[in-house]
């Protein structure tokens, strides 16, 4: 054990040196902040603007009229997104729409309005609205007129057919239901939340073996390349270099992830605070200072996680360092890592499967098999409760795998590690299991 | 170091094949403790899968390795200081750090080699460059922080194979004096080498290995007294045919070998120097050089080696015409 600690020692310490470590560790957190202070300032900022529109009613039942009204009122409402305003001049018209709005469409190209809006005469019976202007692409605009006209439209026809609008609206009501997740001791909680939870522990599985795993991968490929390996395997053995190194990439990889982690803690109880620097309304920073926005995670769960993740990692950071030892250029890499990367993938699809329903056979068997399990069973313990002896099952083979894994490779390093010419063949794999 | 009969080094009947080459036959090498041993044959001879046996990088199909009288073990690889033939370095990672995790992997602590490293760097004058990153430092200097990553924990056991390749003659130099102070410290040094020179020059005891066979072993002197004899060195003041018609004459059966002015005469078929001597003044052949010296080791490597090529053994030594300056 203890020559094992230079070997994990030397790959956190140069994995943590690395410009590459530094900069994606900071910019990660930087980059979650951004993006989410960003929308709030984008909302903020690039709303709708000031829209100065002519509206030519041709209705002569004064909707123009009451379009003024409605949008003026509507103005006041709090909303997520910062609204357009409106500078609305409406006129009568009879006739065509062509004489009534070529003036119009004058002043828009003098830059003195922004676009018209003309409401047709037989706009009760079906006759189209038609926008034209500048703006024409700001769907805040067209979308928000129309929705008025329609609104007016609407109640013109109940009325006409002798049906009263706020009696209708009532019975149009929407029923609303409230949805909680039911824990393991009854408690509930939010099932948006734990969604959240299953999906970031698999996720962040798939993150850690996709990053770390070719960091692996490249550092044997390195130590093969640069011809390092036989000096190092003269005074330790080869599986002693192989775990030491999956350890201490590994760990390096885990303090990058705790990070982010905070930083993503950090941001749900401070989110509000950062929405509010960025602009956001009052409305907007209640509703994320309100409700389940940070999940709780039971402690078992958290250990599940642990414990898989740990599994998980070192299966699959094993099986890309036996691809880093056999293959001596990252190019030849690439049609190596696909067949591990599938039951991983394939893992994370079981994953998504287990979040609908937990129980199922698909759910189960994925959450027991080593490849796929690291990520199936800490998904399947948040949403589906955790049945011990099934996890305890799946641990056991995960970690014998594991284990089997790192022995096979170490017999393969032994000797692909000497081997610098064409990448070797499958029969070549098993003759160097067995001469090693 | 209280004196101890048992080998530093011994292999016993220690195979290795590849497919259905076979890297090294059943192989006995017996290293005595204190021994500068080299272990001499050409290229794929087996010398570096050998080594490679005996530090526990590559696992025998058949034999016993035993070190320091000890079957190989972590303890027994504690006490060997390795410079490979392949040079690599973690060309990244800063002179010192690396040189710390090179003593750490012999179990030596960061605090233990700090002293060792200082004193090294100084001596191979390379102080300056402690923080620098090993890519920044040239080949040379990159040779000589991997030697100092070999001998730093002290071992008791020094194996460098081709330790002079890529050296250019200065550091060569040092390295040699190293070497001979190590010796004189008591430490066992097994060195694989082809340049022959060296290691005539720093040997006490050979091996000389070639298709995975062991072909001769033993002190220098005695590979010489059971596979080359000794024989006379000529240089003629004036060369002519005639005067090389003369001494073939005189040679007889034992032939001769030229090389320019110099001329070799195996002492074989009843030779005597003497007699030599004489008939050669009584021609009146003037000579510049007679002196009855030793075959030279790389006379002996050679022949081994070719025997060993023709799967027959050798005969005594060379044969009359053989050109055999470079391997």
């Amino acid at each position: 054990m203890s020559r094992i600690k230079p070997i994990i020692k030397r790959e956190f310490t140069e994995a943590v040196g690395t410009k590459a470590f530094v900069i994606g560790t900071i910019l990660g957190p930087l980059l979650i902040f951004g993006l989410f202070g960003l929308q709030f300032l984008v909302m903020a900022k690039g709303g709708g603007g000031n829209q100065r529109v002519a509206i030519v009613d041709a209705s002569g039942l004064g909707i123009g009229q009451r379009v003024e009204t409605e949008v003026m009122e509507r103005s006041g409402d709090p909303s997520f997104i910062a609204r357009a305003t409106f500078d609305l001049d409406v006129t009568q018209a009879t006739g065509e729409m062509q004489a009534a709005t070529a003036p119009l469409t004058e002043r828009i190209i003098a830059k003195e309005l922004d676009g018209w809006l003309w409401i047709p005469a037989d706009v009760m019976s079906g006759g189209s609205l038609r926008y034209e202007g500048m703006n024409a692409t700001n769907q805040q605009v067209t979308n928000e007129l129309q929705n008025v006209v329609q609104g007016i439209v609407q109640s013109h026809r109940l009325e006409s057919q002798g049906i009263d609008k706020a009696r209708m609206d009532d019975a149009l009501r929407e029923v609303p239901m409230a949805v909680a997740k039911t824990g393991d001791k009854g408690d509930v909680g939010n099932p948006a939340a734990a969604m959240i939870i299953a999906f970031a522990m698999a996720f962040s599985i798939y993150m850690m073996v996709i990053l770390y795993g070719q960091a692996i991968m490249s550092s044997v490929m390195e130590e093969k390349r640069d011809r390092i390996v036989e000096l190092i395997v003269s005074s330790v053995r080869a599986q002693d270099l192989l775990v030491g190194k999956v350890i201490g990439i590994g760990g390096a990889g885990m303090v990058q992830l705790l990070i982010w982690v905070a930083a993503g803690a950090l941001l749900m109880t401070q989110g509000a605070l950062i929405a509010g620097a960025m602009g956001a309304d009052a409305g907007t920073i209640d509703s994320i200072m309100s409700g389940d926005v940070i999940p709780k995670v039971p402690l078992a769960v958290g250990i599940i996680f642990v414990l898989f993740f740990g599994g998980g990692f070192l299966l699959f950071a094993t099986l890309f360092a036996i691809i880093g030892s056999i293959v001596t250029e990252a190019k030849e890499a690439q049609q190596f890592v696909f067949p591990v990367l599938m039951p991983f993938i394939l893992g994370l699809f079981i994953a998504m499967v287990a979040a609908q329903n937990p129980n199922s056979t698909v759910a189960i068997i994925g959450s027991i098999v080593p490849f796929t399990a690291p990520m199936v069973m800490p998904v399947r313990a948040v949403v589906g409760g955790i049945s011990w002896p099934q996890v305890l099952l799946s641990l056991a083979l995960l970690f014998a795998t594991a284990a089997m894994v790192i022995w096979l490779a170490a017999k393969i390093y032994r000797t692909a590690i000497f081997a610098t010419g064409q990448k070797p063949t499958a029969r070549e794999l098993i003759r160097w299991m067995r001469a090693a | 170091m209280a004196f101890d009969s048992t080998p530093a080094v011994e292999l016993r009947g220690v195979s290795k094949s590849y497919d259905t080459f076979q890297a090294v036959k059943p192989l006995d090498l017996l290293v005595p403790r204190g021994a500068t041993y080299g272990l001499l044959g050409p290229n794929g001879a087996g010398k570096t899968t050998t080594i490679r046996m005996a530090l526990r990088i590559l696992q025998p199909d058949h034999g016993e390795i035993n070190i320091l009288g000890k079957p190989l073990s972590q303890e027994g690889l504690d006490k060997i200081g390795y410079l490979p033939e392949e040079r690599g370095v973690y060309k990244a990672m800063r002179v010192r750090k690396l040189l710390t995790f090179f003593a750490e992997l012999k179990g030596v602590s960061a605090k233990d080699s700090k002293p060792r490293i200082d004193q090294w760097l100084e001596r191979m004058e390379l102080t300056d460059r402690a923080d620098a990153r090993v890519k920044e430092l040239s080949k040379g200097m990159q040779q000589k922080i991997q030697f100092i990553g070999a001998i730093l924990h002290e071992p008791e056991i020094v194996i460098l194979d081709e330790p002079f390749s890529g050296l250019d003659p200065l550091n060569q130099r040092v390295l040699r004096e190293i070497i001979s102070e190590l010796k004189a410290n008591g430490r066992t040094i097994i060195f694989s080498t082809h340049i022959i020179d060296h290691a005539e020059k720093l040997c006490d005891h050979v091996c000389i290995i070639a298709r995975g066979h062991k072909v001769a072993d033993g002190t220098i002197a005695h590979v010489k007294k059971t596979h080359g004899s000794e024989f006379i060195a000529l240089r003629l003041a004036a060369p002519s045919p005639t005067a090389l018609g003369e001494i073939r004459r005189i040679a007889g059966a034992a032939g001769v070998r030229e090389s320019g002015p110099d001329i070799e005469i195996p002492l074989k078929s009843g030779l005597e120097p003497q007699k030599v001597l004489e008939q050669l003044v009584a021609a009146g052949i003037q000579l510049r050089r007679f002196e009855v010296t030793e075959v030279p080791l790389e006379q002996i490597f050679i022949e081994r080696v070719a025997a060993a090529s023709e799967n027959r053994v050798a005969p005594g030594v060379f044969t009359p015409g053989t050109e055999a300056k470079h391997v």
